[in-house]
C-alpha cells in the first residue's frame, strides 16, 4: 500500500455553511486535499456503494469520510451502519461530525465502528482546533485502499 | 317492609338463643333467657343490621345464604326473597362463581384460610349481570353444632373509578413529561446546528476583516468614515453577534443537561457522604480559595442516591453558596447532616446576601438568576438540583434572612445502617 497516496476527504453534511466551515478550516489547518462534498446520507452511500447516475468512488484512490449524524433521509448512524456492515467499506475510515456531545449517541457510533467522535462546538476556536487535530489526524492516519475488485457490489 | 325483616327478627331471635345459649356454656355468666333484656337487644341488633351502609351476608357451611340486610340488597340489586338459601356464588362472576364451593369444601377440610379473617377487594356480580369491585371481609362464626360465615361487602365503584381515572392522568401525564422533554431535546439540538454558522462565519468575518486592516494600512485609507467602519463598527457589530451566540449557547447546553437528567439510567446505591464532600470540596480549593470563604464540614450520614448526580447536586449548592457571598463580610459555608425518620437531611448554611421571601420560591425555577451580574451562570443549578433529587426520592428547600444568609437543606433516603445518629 502506498500511505503517501493522497487522500480524498469526503464531506457529508447537509448544512452548506457547516460543510464551507470545515473546509476553510482544513485548509487553514494546512491540509490542500482534494474534497468532495455530500449533501445527504443517501449521495454518500450511492458513492461508495456505486450506485445511481451520480459520482463513483475511484478504486485507486484512498478515502476518509467525515459524517454528520443529523441529515435527512438517511442519517450518519444509518450510512455508518450500512458501511461497517460491508467486508470492503468496512476499512474506509470514518469521522462522525455532530453537534451533540450526548454521550448515548457517542456510544452507539463507537460501537458500530466510527474511527473518531468529534463535536461541532459553537465556540468556533474549540471547533478549528477540533479539524486541525482532524487534519492531523488525516495526515497521520493510513488510509487502506478499499477493494480493488468490487465484483461483488458491481452492477447493483 | 320486606319479607325480609320478618324473616330475619325470627333468625335473629333464633341466633340470639343460640349464641347466649353458647357463652353460657363456657362458663360465663348467661343472662336470664326471654325477659325485657333480650328483646331490647334484638331491637337493637336488628336495627344495627337494617341500618348499616355495608352490606352484610351470612351463609351456612354449604355457601348457602342464610341472610342478607338491606344495604347488600341495594348493592347486589337482589331482594333477600330470590336469594334465600341459594347459593353465594351467585354473587360472584366467573371463575370465582365455579370455584367458591370447592374454596369453602378446602377450608372446612384444612383450615386453611384464604379470606376469612381478612378482607380484600374482589368482583361482585349485580342481578342485572354487572361486574364490580367489591370489598370483603369475611369472619366465621362458630355455633354449638355448626358455623356460619358472615361476609360484610362495600361496593367499591366509585373509589376504582377515581383510581382509574388518577391513574389515567398520571400516565398522560408521564407521557406528556416524555414528550416535552424530547421537543426540549430536538429543539435545542436543532438550534445548534445553525448556531455554528452564525458564530463561525461571524468569526470568519473577523479574520476577513482584519486582514482588510492589514492590506490597507492607515495611509492607504484616508477617508475618516470608511476608516470608522472598518477599524470600529464592523469590530463592534461582530463583537455583539458573537457574545448573542455564546449566550444562546450556553441556554441551548443547558437546555440539553436538563433534558438529558430525565433519561438518564440510575445507579442508585449506598453513598459515603462524608468522603464524598471531603472530595468535592478538594476539587473546589481554587474555587473556594478565589471567594477567600471557610468552608467547614462537620460529620454527615450516608445515604442512597446515584453517586454522579448528588455529587452536581452538591457541587451546584456550593457553587451558589461561594458566588452569593456578602463581600462586606467573610464568607463562611458550613455543612452538616442528621438522620430524621429514614431520610439523611443535609443542610448547607452560609453567611452571603441571602434570599427575599418572594424569591425563595423561584429561586428552583429554570433559569432563575437571581443576581445575572454576578458570573457566568446559565440559571440551571437549582433546577438541575431539584431535578436530580426529584427522581432519587429526594427533595430541596430553602431557608433564608435576607443580608443574613440562606441554608440550603436536602433530603434523601438514609443508607440502611447509618454512622451518625443526633
Amino acid at each position: 500500500m502506498n500511505a503517501t497516496r493522497e487522500v480524498v476527504v469526503l464531506v457529508a453534511d447537509d448544512d452548506d455553511g457547516h460543510a464551507r466551515l470545515i473546509e476553510k478550516n482544513l485548509v487553514r489547518a494546512g491540509l490542500h486535499n482534494p474534497v468532495l462534498r455530500f449533501n445527504n446520507g443517501q449521495a454518500v452511500l450511492d458513492f461508495l456503494f456505486l450506485r445511481g447516475p451520480g459520482p463513483h468512488r475511484a478504486h485507486s484512490k484512498a478515502y476518509l469520510l467525515l459524517l454528520d449524524i443529523r441529515m435527512p433521509q438517511v442519517d450518519g448512524v444509518e450510512v455508518l451502519r450500512q458501511i461497517k456492515q460491508d467486508p470492503e467499506l468496512k476499512k474506509l475510515p470514518v469521522l462522525m461530525l455532530t453537534t451533540t456531545d450526548d454521550p448515548r449517541e457517542v456510544e452507539r457510533c463507537h460501537a458500530i465502528g466510527c474511527s473518531s467522535y468529534i463535536v461541532k462546538p459553537v465556540d468556533y476556536e474549540k471547533f478549528a482546533e477540533s479539524i486541525k487535530s482532524l487534519g492531523l489526524y488525516i495526515s497521520l492516519v493510513e488510509v487502506p485502499e478499499i477493494d480493488r475488485n468490487p465484483g461483488a457490489i458491481a452492477g447493483a | 317492609m320486606s319479607g325480609y325483616t320478618k324473616w330475619s327478627r325470627a333468625e335473629l331471635i333464633r341466633r340470639l338463643e343460640e349464641l347466649e345459649a353458647d357463652a353460657g356454656a363456657v362458663g360465663g355468666a348467661a343472662p336470664a333467657a326471654g325477659g325485657p333484656l333480650r328483646e331490647d337487644t334484638d331491637q337493637r341488633l336488628r336495627a344495627i343490621l337494617e341500618t348499616a351502609v355495608e352490606g352484610i351476608i351470612t351463609i351456612d357451611e354449604h355457601g348457602l345464604i342464610e341472610s342478607m340486610n338491606p344495604a347488600a340488597e341495594r348493592i347486589f340489586g337482589y331482594s333477600l326473597e330470590e336469594l334465600l338459601g341459594e347459593n353465594v356464588s351467585v354473587l360472584m362472576p366467573a371463575p370465582y362463581r365455579e370455584e367458591h364451593d370447592t374454596y369453602l369444601a378446602n377450608y372446612l377440610r384444612t383450615g386453611q384460610k384464604r379470606i376469612i379473617g381478612i378482607g380484600r377487594l374482589v368482583q361482585g356480580r349485580r342481578r342485572d349481570g354487572t361486574i364490580f369491585p367489591l370489598d370483603l371481609s369475611v369472619s366465621e362464626v362458630r355455633l354449638r353444632e355448626r358455623r356460619l360465615f358472615t361476609g360484610f361487602v362495600r361496593d367499591a365503584s366509585d373509589r376504582f373509578a377515581a383510581q382509574e381515572q388518577l391513574s389515567a392522568l398520571a400516565r398522560a401525564l408521564e407521557e406528556r413529561n416524555k414528550e416535552l422533554e424530547a421537543i426540549v431535546y430536538v429543539a435545542s439540538h436543532d438550534l445548534r446546528s445553525p448556531l455554528v454558522n452564525i458564530q463561525g462565519f461571524s468569526k470568519e468575518l473577523s479574520v476577513a476583516c482584519a486582514r482588510l486592516q492589514a492590506k490597507l494600512p492607515a495611509g492607504l485609507v484616508r477617508d475618516p468614515e470608511a476608516r470608522e467602519v472598518l477599524d470600529q463598527e464592523i469590530p463592534e457589530a461582530l463583537e455583539y453577534i458573537q457574545a448573542g451566540v455564546s449566550r444562546i449557547d450556553a441556554l441551548l447546553s443547558g437546555f440539553l443537561r436538563y433534558s438529558r437528567l430525565g433519561r438518564a439510567a440510575l445507579n442508585l446505591q449506598t453513598l459515603d457522604m462524608n468522603a464524598m464532600l471531603q472530595q468535592l470540596l478538594h476539587s473546589m480549593e481554587f474555587q473556594i480559595q478565589e471567594s477567600g470563604a471557610a468552608v467547614e464540614l462537620g460529620a454527615v450520614p450516608d445515604c442512597v442516591g446515584d453517586a454522579v448526580q448528588i455529587n452536581q447536586v452538591f457541587s451546584n449548592i456550593l457553587d451558589n453558596g461561594l458566588k452569593y457571598l456578602d463581600p462586606r463580610r467573610p464568607g463562611r459555608l458550613a455543612i452538616s447532616g442528621r438522620v430524621e425518620q429514614g431520610q439523611a437531611i443535609f443542610a448547607i448554611r452560609d453567611n452571603g446576601v441571602g434570599i427575599a421571601p418572594a424569591h425563595q420560591a423561584r429561586i428552583f425555577e429554570i433559569f432563575h438568576r437571581l443576581n445575572p451580574s454576578l458570573g457566568q451562570g446559565e440559571g440551571l443549578g437549582l433546577t438541575i438540583a431539584q431535578r436530580i433529587l426529584e427522581r432519587q426520592n429526594g427533595r430541596i428547600w430553602v431557608e433564608s434572612v435576607p443580608g443574613g444568609g440562606s441554608t440550603f437543606y436536602v433530603s434523601l433516603p438514609a443508607a440502611g445502617r447509618s454512622k451518625i445518629s443526633l
